[in-house]
């Protein structure tokens, strides 16, 4: 059995500068007050033992869980390195292990060191592989019934009956399937089932609208089809083609009535070519029609009527234009009177004014006259003659008065003549301007009338028929026009049932058009269906049904790992069952507890290990154990564990981190007693701050003891681990 | 299942189903045309029931027994009462393997005939995509088509009828229908 003898602790967690601690006896005692050192010694031969495993999540132990802050750190915060160095003894020799880690340095900064019983020196991976051969027990083994540590007494005294189930996994080493039971219950492979389940319904949701959008329209085109006497058992491509056949027939029917020849159609080969084949027969129909003597006929009568509607409304304006002139001319007469008359009225005016003329310049030379008169008898008089000499009277200032008056009375008579000039000059312009507006409406009259004959000339053209003055052109092409609606309707009546028969045939590729829209339709939906079949579909069924079958791999695995994990509780429960009761009953001391039966069951809402703890009679226990007793209950399963995987390793010593926390004198009295029983076959450690158990201990055991205590720790120096002796 | 089937059932759930309850006309219409599906595929001694039990029985040609429990739905999961678990499980005494059949109303999807060992039968809502790894797929793959042509088939005479004329229907082929 390999047994610890020493450890050299330097730079690890609480320990600073290199402190020594010998384990020679069947009983090892540390103890000392709180943070003091006492666990990091323990937790060093751990380390030693398993380096990196006894850190993290994996380790299963709670207070080396933490990140960043909450590192559990290896190197002390004073130190550069920890190294530990474990020296075991057993039959073969012994071993020296040594274990050291440089402060942030990783991988490369780590180490390990194994020196065999005859000398040889390993490193590293071989050291590791030597480590491992030489301890041939796992780390979850070795926390389960080699070191027990402080937190599974406290975590098993103060959680409740579940948590106390996880305790009891981690005491029964099982601790690793818990993790990977946890692992596959945050990894949450049904959300990722459930996450694609959604986006494909989404996708079919998309689809599903689509395909209601069609058959909305398929239903709509179903009524129409059914409206035009097709049924749903027509509703096909051979009833299309079928159409398409006879349809042709009736275009050759339809051209034969026509007197003509119809150009070679051919039915579509499939439904796809419905369109086109549509568009040919409307064409032809088109040109059959236009081509029929009787629509040519009727379309030149058309045009003829439309020629004579055009002639006549030509006529009919310049007839209108015409006589409104000729009215315009002869109210202008009736007014100014005709040409001659102003003409005469204008001479006569002109005739005047010559006369006005004429007697102005008669006064005006007697005017002269009188004046020179005057003038001759004022130089022949040499006195103010007063005497007239025609008369002989006397007249006072007789020349002067004679200028005067004659002056006064030639003026007069002037006057009157200029003013009676002045009106004839303007009764002249007015007759002159009548005389030309008459002229003009003369002329204007005279263009009607030329426009007009133009038209009766155009009229008689087009009638091939001479028209005197006397006809009546309007007349005589409302006759004419008369009888051209006469024949357009007798042409009319004979297309009336030649036109039906192509209404027929458009009646007919509606329906094909309809066909097509159905069938169209049809092959889309068709088309959605297909999609299911494409690869890309299959692929995406393919990873929902890879997921599906995982989640389903994944239950087994967890069901498997489940009944591991229960199979193995039961066993090792089964092989300690009688040390782990003997214990239990001699720490607890209790009468009422005359044993202790552990019970497994899968745990209904974990699928985890569920403890039972029952009395003699079936009862359950945890409800009315002390803390004490829950205390008893944690170190009798170590004990338990710890004296039955004997066998199982070769590792002869036992480390317990203050086992007492909640026992009391009596039951601290009895573990002390079973300690000194199991101290016969395994040195055993205890770190503790209980003077109590420490009195008990030192007390109690019958072997020879190693006793440490640990004190004054300092952040740059440690703790102090004085040996007592 | 094609579309032209996913529109009629659709017609017909628009007639005859509550829109969200699985049970109801429209559901027992499913499970007899179902039934009839089945028949047409060569399986005999077919039993179709209303109420109480399993939904179908039926027996294979090399005489394999199974009982179907029916579920049509919209959703992406089915719900599996205890009576629905103890039905089959009832039925399992007297030889028959458990099938959970499934036929979701949505496109491109197909009968799943879901065969899970009776202790892995669950309680509750189960997804739809999860019964997909014990799924019958040779039975499955010739199920769809027959399905498709008796809906087709059928559609008419369902629609105007309902559940009636499937029960005659039933009756005719010597399927059991039990009320």
């Amino acid at each position: 059995m390999l047994k610890v003898k020493r450890v050299e602790i330097e730079g690890f967690r609480g320990f600073t500068q290199k402190t020594s601690i010998e384990f020679e006896n069947p009983i090892t005692l540390l103890h000392g007050g709180n943070h003091q050192g006492k666990s990091s010694a323990l937790n060093a031969i751990e380390w030693c033992l398993y380096g990196d495993e006894c850190i993290g999540q994996e380790s299963g132990i709670r207070e080396r869980v933490g990140t960043g802050e909450f590192t559990w750190r290896v190197v002390n915060d004073n130190s550069e390195k920890a190294e530990v160095k474990l020296e075991l003894e057993g039959e073969e020799g012994g071993f020296t292990i040594t274990r050291a880690e440089v402060k942030e340095k990783g991988k490369k900064g780590k180490s390990i060191k194994v020196i065999l019983p005859d000398g040889t020196e390993k490193e590293g991976d071989e050291a590791d592989q030597e480590a491992v051969k030489l301890l041939r027990v796992s780390f979850k083994d070795f926390t389960a019934t080699i070191y027990q540590h402080q937190e599974t007494i406290h975590d098993f005294v103060i959680q409740t009956s579940s948590k106390q189930s996880d305790v009891m996994d981690r005491l029964l080493g099982l601790s690793d399937y818990r993790n990977i039971l946890d692992g596959i219950k945050k990894s949450d492979v049904s959300k990722v089932q459930k996450e694609l389940a959604k986006e494909f319904d989404e996708f079919q949701a998309r689809v599903l609208q689509a395909i209601k959008i069609m058959q909305n329209y398929l239903d709509d085109k179903r009524g129409k089809a059914k409206e035009k006497g097709l049924s749903e058992e027509e509703l096909n491509e051979n009833k299309l083609l079928e159409l398409a056949e006879s349809t042709i027939k009736d275009i050759g029917n339809f051209a034969r009535l026509l007197g003509l020849t119809t150009k070679a159609i051919f039915p579509p080969s499939n439904w796809k070519n419905t369109e086109s084949f549509i568009n040919e027969i409307k064409k032809e129909c088109d040109r059959l029609w236009a081509e029929s003597p009787d629509v040519k006929e009727h379309s030149e009568k058309q045009k003829k009527r439309s020629e004579m509607d055009s002639r006549k409304s030509q006529y009919e304006t310049q007839y209108k234009r015409l006589k409104s002139k000729e009215k315009e001319l002869q109210d202008f007469e009736r007014e100014k009177g005709k040409r001659e008359e102003i003409n005469n009225k204008k001479r006569k005016a002109v005739e005047e004014i010559e006369a006005i003329e004429k007697e102005i310049k008669r006064i005006s030379s007697k005017a002269k006259l009188i004046e020179e008169g005057i003038s001759i008898l004022e130089s022949a008089v040499p006195f103010d003659a007063e005497i007239c000499p025609l008369c002989g009277g006397k007249v006072s200032n007789l020349l002067e008065r004679l200028r005067k008056d004659w002056k006064e009375k030639i003026e007069a008579q002037v006057q009157e003549l200029k003013k009676q000039r002045k009106e004839l000059d303007e009764k002249k312009t007015d007759f002159e301007n009548s005389e030309k507006k008459l002229v003009r409406l003369e002329e204007d009259t005279q263009t009607e009338k030329g426009e007009l004959r133009k038209a009766i000339n155009n009229i008689s053209e087009f009638l091939h028929k001479v028209l005197n003055d006397k006809d009546d052109p309007a007349v005589i092409l409302s006759i004419e026009i008369e009888k051209i609606n006469s024949g357009l309707k007798e042409i009319e009546d004979a297309i009336k049932s030649k036109r039906s028969r192509i209404e027929d045939i458009s009646k007919e590729t509606d329906k094909m058009s309809l066909l097509y829209d159905i069938l169209l339709l049809k092959n889309k939906l068709e088309e959605i269906n297909q999609i299911g079949s494409t690869d890309e579909y299959q692929k995406q069924e393919k990873i929902k049904t890879d997921v599906s079958n995982l989640i389903r791999y994944v239950e087994e695995l967890s069901k498997i790992i489940k009944s591991c994990m229960l199979k193995e509780a039961e066993e090792k429960i089964a092989l300690a069952r009688s040390a782990i009761d003997y214990y239990f009953r001699k720490i607890t001391d209790n009468p009422a507890f005359q044993k202790l039966n552990i019970k497994v069951e899968e745990d209904k809402k974990t699928g985890g290990n569920f403890y039972i703890f029952e009395d003699q009679d079936g009862k359950k226990l945890v409800p009315i154990l002390s803390q004490g007793d829950l205390n008893s209950i944690a170190l009798s399963i170590f004990l338990g564990l710890g004296k039955t995987a004997g066998d199982s390793h070769p590792l002869g010593f036992i480390l317990m981190d203050d086992p007492s926390q909640s026992l009391d004198a009596q039951q601290k009295t009895h573990l002390v007693e079973i300690l000194n029983e199991l101290s016969d076959i395994k040195n055993i450690t205890v770190s503790t701050m209980d003077t109590e158990l420490q009195q008990f201990l030192k007390d109690g055991i019958t072997k020879v003891k190693t006793i440490y205590k640990f004190s004054d720790w300092a952040p740059d120096s440690g703790p102090k681990a004085s040996k007592e002796i | 299942m094609k579309v032209e089937t996913l529109e009629l059932l659709q017609k017909l759930q628009k007639k005859f189903g509550i829109k969200g309850t699985p049970s109801g006309p429209f559901g027992k219409i499913v499970q007899k045309l179902l039934a009839l599906s089945l028949h047409e595929m060569g399986f005999t001694n077919i039993v179709e029931r209303g109420v109480q039990g399993v939904d179908i029985d039926i027996t294979s040609e090399s005489n394999q027994k199974f009982a179907f429990e029916v579920k049509t739905t919209e959703k992406l999961s089915i719900p599996l009462t205890p009576d629905n678990v103890q039905a089959l499980r009832d039925r399992t005494h007297d030889g028959y393997q458990p099938v959970i059949a499934v036929l979701r109303l949505a496109p491109f999807e197909n009968w799943i005939l879901a065969k899970i060992p009776m202790d892995e039968i669950p309680t509750g809502e189960m997804l739809i995509e999860s019964l997909k790894p014990y799924g019958m797929e040779d039975l499955g793959s010739q199920l769809c088509p027959k399905f498709d042509i008796v809906v087709r088939k059928h559609f008419k005479d369902v629609y105007n009828r309902g559940e009636q004329y499937l029960k005659e229907q039933l009756r005719k082929v010597g399927i059991m229908a039990k009320d």
